[in-house]
């Protein structure tokens, strides 16, 4: 007699060996059932965990960067070369300015300028591409070929490309003869 | 033959008993190793996250008194513009930094330097203008800060025929906490 007290005639040998098999992956089935809910549970888990988010520095330090180059001395006394934002307003208004009466135009001090001051920053230098950019608001510059004119200072591809990026806003407002209008100058930083 | 066929058949039964009671052991086993497992991973997880939190404190923490250094009238002329002048007579006095702690707390430093391409120095009536460097409680300990670009306006700026004009000049400011 076999241990259920069947027979062969009874329960053929085959038939026991059939059941000790299910019985074996019946249990490995468990365990394996087992292992998933443990790995899904660490997972879940993990989904959870608490990192420390760098957003809140990434914009201040941005807008800060920017509002600090727009306010650099360049060296030059004259009105419309005095600080950065005043080379930048002199680009559109008065393009045909030489700062310091025979130096260079308000265009190419704002690059040079904006440039090295940003390359200064060891965040910028090591891990960040910019771009400093300044378009018009409410009304257009026309370049002699009749595109509108705005300057890029910096990466230009950074504009369009679809990554994180932080960005900070200002405004230079200028009042001419004919009225007042405003820059829109606006600081694109992203990781390399 | 009949002996023998018993003989086998009670040998079997115990081989089958035993295989048995050691299949369920094993599984016992496996689920006491995931438990084990389980524990020991949720016991690491939560230190973990409980450092996280610590060092999240810490840093917004320095990141606050970053903010309040960057409009705080004792140090600016206006947001995000340290004076020059307030700098020095603050570096200047015998226990600034005492003073300071008694506003902002203990466990924290600040440093302002200007990016002029020249070597850091500490400012005093002395050398007062030619100097490039404030700095208030910062001692040899491990610590975690925030590099933020700022203005710094130097009252004496350029020496004209016609006078003295003042001079913007970029900066850096750096608070930490010590940890």
């Amino acid at each position: 007699m076999s241990k259920e007290g069947l027979t062969d005639e009874v329960c053929p040998r085959k038939v026991r060996v059939a059941k000790c098999m299910q019985k074996a992956q019946t249990s490995m089935i468990l365990i394996i059932i087992v292992i998933v809910i443990f790995g899904g549970l660490v997972v879940f888990l993990l989904g959870f965990a608490k990192t420390i988010s760098q957003t809140e520095y990434m914009n201040l330090y941005t807008h800060n960067l920017l509002l600090t180059i727009m306010r650099i001395d360049t060296g030059y006394t004259d009105a419309n070369c005095k600080l950065v934002s005043d080379t930048i307003s002199c680009t559109f208004f008065a393009p045909e300015w030489r700062c310091g009466g025979d130096g260079p135009s308000c265009l190419s001090l704002a690059n040079e300028t904006v440039s090295n001051h940003i390359s200064q920053f060891e965040l910028i230098q090591k891990s960040f591409r910019y771009l400093l950019k300044v378009t018009p608001e409410g009304f257009v510059v026309r370049l002699p070929t009749g595109e509108p004119f705005e300057i890029e200072i910096g990466d230009r591809g950074l504009d369009t490309e679809r990554i994180e990026k932080f960005t900070a806003s200002e405004r230079i407002q200028k009042t001419t003869t004919t009225g007042q209008y405003n820059l829109r100058v606006q600081l694109i930083i992203a990781k390399r | 033959m009949l002996c023998n066929r018993e003989h086998i058949l009670k040998s079997t039964r115990r081989v089958s008993g035993q295989i048995s009671i050691l299949e369920y052991a094993l599984l016992t086993f496996f689920v006491m190793v995931v438990i084990i497992g389980l524990i020991i991973f949720l016991s690491y997880w939560q230190v973990t996250q409980l450092g996280v939190e610590e060092t999240r404190t810490r840093m917004d923490r320095a990141l606050f008194l970053t903010k309040h250094f960057l409009n705080s009238q004792q140090f600016v002329k206006r947001d995000s513009m340290f004076d020059d002048g307030k700098l020095t007579a603050l570096f200047s006095l015998p226990n600034a930094c005492e003073e300071l702690q008694e506003v902002f707390g203990l466990d924290w430093f600040a440093e302002i330097r200007v990016l002029d391409g020249n070597a850091p120095k500490e400012c005093t009536w002395t050398n007062y203008p030619d100097c490039n460097y404030w700095s208030f409680c910062v001692e040899d300990k491990s610590n975690r800060s925030y590099d933020v670009p700022t203005n710094i306006y130097r009252r004496i700026g350029y020496t004209l025929t016609t006078g003295v004009l003042g001079r913007t000049d970029i900066g850096i400011l750096r608070v930490g906490v010590y940890v």
